[in-house]
């Protein structure tokens, strides 16, 4: 038997290292770098893939020494493919109350800012000062601005309740022809930014413009975000953009005028999530306690060809517990005519109005190539007790026998309660 | 033997050993799985060579897949990017790896060639369990690995990767 030359860690092939590394804990690889160089080499990628950190309390993540390294070493920012930063308590108790600030020491900031310098925009002063008030946004604009291999991106609340500076960079990036040695993002797959369940505070009202320039980066396949509905609508650059390879939209906060002009961009959209809310103490232009049911089918009509999935949620919250709190315009029918539309799910007024008797029969109101209908009972005053938490009808039960046979008399929900 | 024809095929290792296996075995490697569907009952009759793996290696290889010959195959899309923080190993595969590193990494190297991806996880998680914890004095003891960093590099890495410390 020929003698098989030893077999050590080292002679594996990278490949192997990426699996055992994959399980292997932030610590952990620190350890493995410091080793030797063949296995810092190996495990460095695998160190910055992904930064996932999680900010609750008054202390911030590490992010002043994450930029003092990528700052140093670019081809470290290199490695970050997924950047997940969590935490969405901030304001939730109280309004007001600012983000706590990043401890930096000034001489901590002297390097950030003199690279802020060399990016050359016009808010450099401006992103500096913010910087030296130690908000969270500047240092995150900084970071994000290096990231150029990033495959994916969620920013929850607490990391995006001021984004002011991560919005101009964002949109220097991504919306202005010029090139400032900014990450353009072109490996940017999906994005969740700021989802939130509505608005806490009347200021957060104005994020879109933050949010807006993402829709420029044509390889998008998926946003999730929280978007406010400014006065007027405006796209971050002279044209519009076209996300094509958008097919998965999750929005909130946003009403339908401005959901509409969205739409008209996502030419490939198959999956819409997107929650309608009203709030009493926010109500203005946008914000009316109407369900204008003929304008958010004419908000989602851009998408007609193309949408398979649709999800709609709906909450509202009010001060006054008497008199008549939301009303309900016109129809959806006008999804009847969506082709693809093979999965809805909505709350019961959007199809039926508060009473099953008052509203359109539905039949004439739930697309033709149905497969699945969900329909929710948020909104709804009695809220359990008629229809459960949700009713489903798939194409094999009810709905299908319905539709199909005899199609006279007005569907009834209530009778169908035992089929969710 | 004509009855046995269709379940038993015969491997041969990189130094010229003839094993015999169970068919229904040997399809825990995806790669001889795939050369079976391929090549049909021709392949049977005559001996699979597997070039890169020597005869301790394939028995060893052999006695998991036998083990393991009636587990459900692993889904194909099993390549999310979420991490695996998890090293639990089941009890029978821990004991299994209890081999010298040479031969852990060896039992890596042919599931990794062979296609067996439920013998390579279990061979990487052993690694990682091996590292877990330790001081990087610790690993290069336990691998028997050199330090070929100065002392002043050692102090750049630690700064650069001071973040990954944090918390």
């Amino acid at each position: 038997m020929p003698p098989s030359s030893s077999t050590v860690l080292l002679n594996l092939p990278p490949e192997i290292f990426l699996s055992i590394f994959q399980s292997l804990l932030l610590p952990d690889l620190h350890a493995v770098c410091l080793a030797c160089r063949t296995l810092r080499s190996l495990a460095e990628p695998s160190l910055y893939s992904r930064i996932h950190w999680t900010w609750v309390d008054t202390r911030p993540p590490p992010i002043i020494l994450l930029l003092r390294s990528i700052l140093s070493r670019p081809q470290l920012a290199a490695h970050i493919r997924a950047l997940v930063l969590d935490g969405d308590n901030f304001g939730r108790t109280r309004d007001g109350g600012e983000p706590p600030t990043v401890p930096v020491t000034t001489a901590e900031l002297d390097e950030p800012s003199a690279f802020i310098k060399k990016i050359n925009v016009p808010y450099e002063d401006l992103w500096i000062q913010e910087m030296q008030r130690r908000k969270m946004d500047a240092f995150l604009a900084l970071l994000l601005s290096q990231l150029s291999n990033l495959r994916y991106l969620h920013l929850d609340c607490n990391f995006a309740k001021e984004s002011r500076i991560v919005g101009m960079v964002l949109r220097s990036a991504l919306c202005e022809p010029v090139d400032r040695g900014l990450s353009t993002f072109q490996h940017l797959r999906d994005i969740s930014f700021s989802i939130r369940s509505g608005l806490f505070r009347k200021d957060e009202v104005y994020t879109m413009a933050d949010v807006l320039p993402f829709f420029y980066l044509s390889t998008l396949r998926s946003i999730s975000a929280s978007i406010g509905n400014p006065v007027t609508f405006a796209w971050p650059a002279q044209h519009a953009p076209t996300c094509s390879a958008l097919t998965s939209l999750d929005l909130t906060s946003i009403r339908e005028s401005h959901l509409r002009h969205i739409l008209s961009c996502t030419t490939g959209l198959k999956k819409l999530r997107w929650e309608w809310f009203y709030r009493e103490d926010l109500r203005d232009r946008f914000l009316s306690p109407i369900i204008d049911l003929d304008r958010i089918a004419e908000a989602i009509s851009p998408v007609r060809r193309t949408l398979t999935e649709l999800t709609i949620t709906a909450w509202c919250a009010m001060i006054r517990v008497q008199g008549p709190l939301l009303t309900i315009k016109g129809s959806m029918a006008a999804i009847v005519n969506f082709e693809s539309l093979k999965r809805v799910e909505v709350p019961q007024p959007f199809l039926m109005g508060f009473s099953p008797f008052t509203g359109y029969p539905l039949d004439h109101i739930i697309p033709r190539n149905i497969e699945s209908l969900i329909i929710t009972d948020d909104l709804t005053a009695n809220k359990g007790n008629e229809l459960h938490d949700f009713t489903v009808f798939t194409k094999n039960s009810v709905l299908a026998r319905e539709l199909e046979g005899d199609n006279s008399s007005p569907w009834q929900p209530f009778s169908f309660i035992e089929d969710y | 033997m004509a009855a046995e024809k269709s379940s038993i095929i015969t491997l041969q290792s990189n130094d010229g050993v003839s094993i015999d296996v169970d068919r229904q075995v040997a399809e825990r490697s995806m790669l001889i799985k795939n050369m079976m569907e391929d090549l049909g009952d021709e392949a049977i009759s005559t001996a699979v060579p597997i070039p890169n793996v020597n005869e301790s290696v394939l028995k060893k290889v052999i006695e998991w897949c036998e083990h393991h010959k009636n587990d459900p195959q692993p889904a194909q899309d099993d390549d999310s990017d979420s991490r695996k923080k998890t090293t639990d190993i089941e009890e029978w595969d821990q004991k299994f790896m209890q081999v010298d590193q040479e031969m852990l990494f060896e039992i890596i190297l042919a599931s990794n060639y062979l296609d067996i991806k439920p013998l390579l996880d279990v061979g990487c998680k052993t690694v990682a369990n091996m590292i877990k914890g330790k001081s990087p004095e610790e690993i290069r003891k336990t691998f028997n690995i050199t330090n070929d960093f100065t002392p002043e590099e050692e102090e750049q890495i630690r700064r650069e990767n001071e973040w990954a410390e944090d918390r």
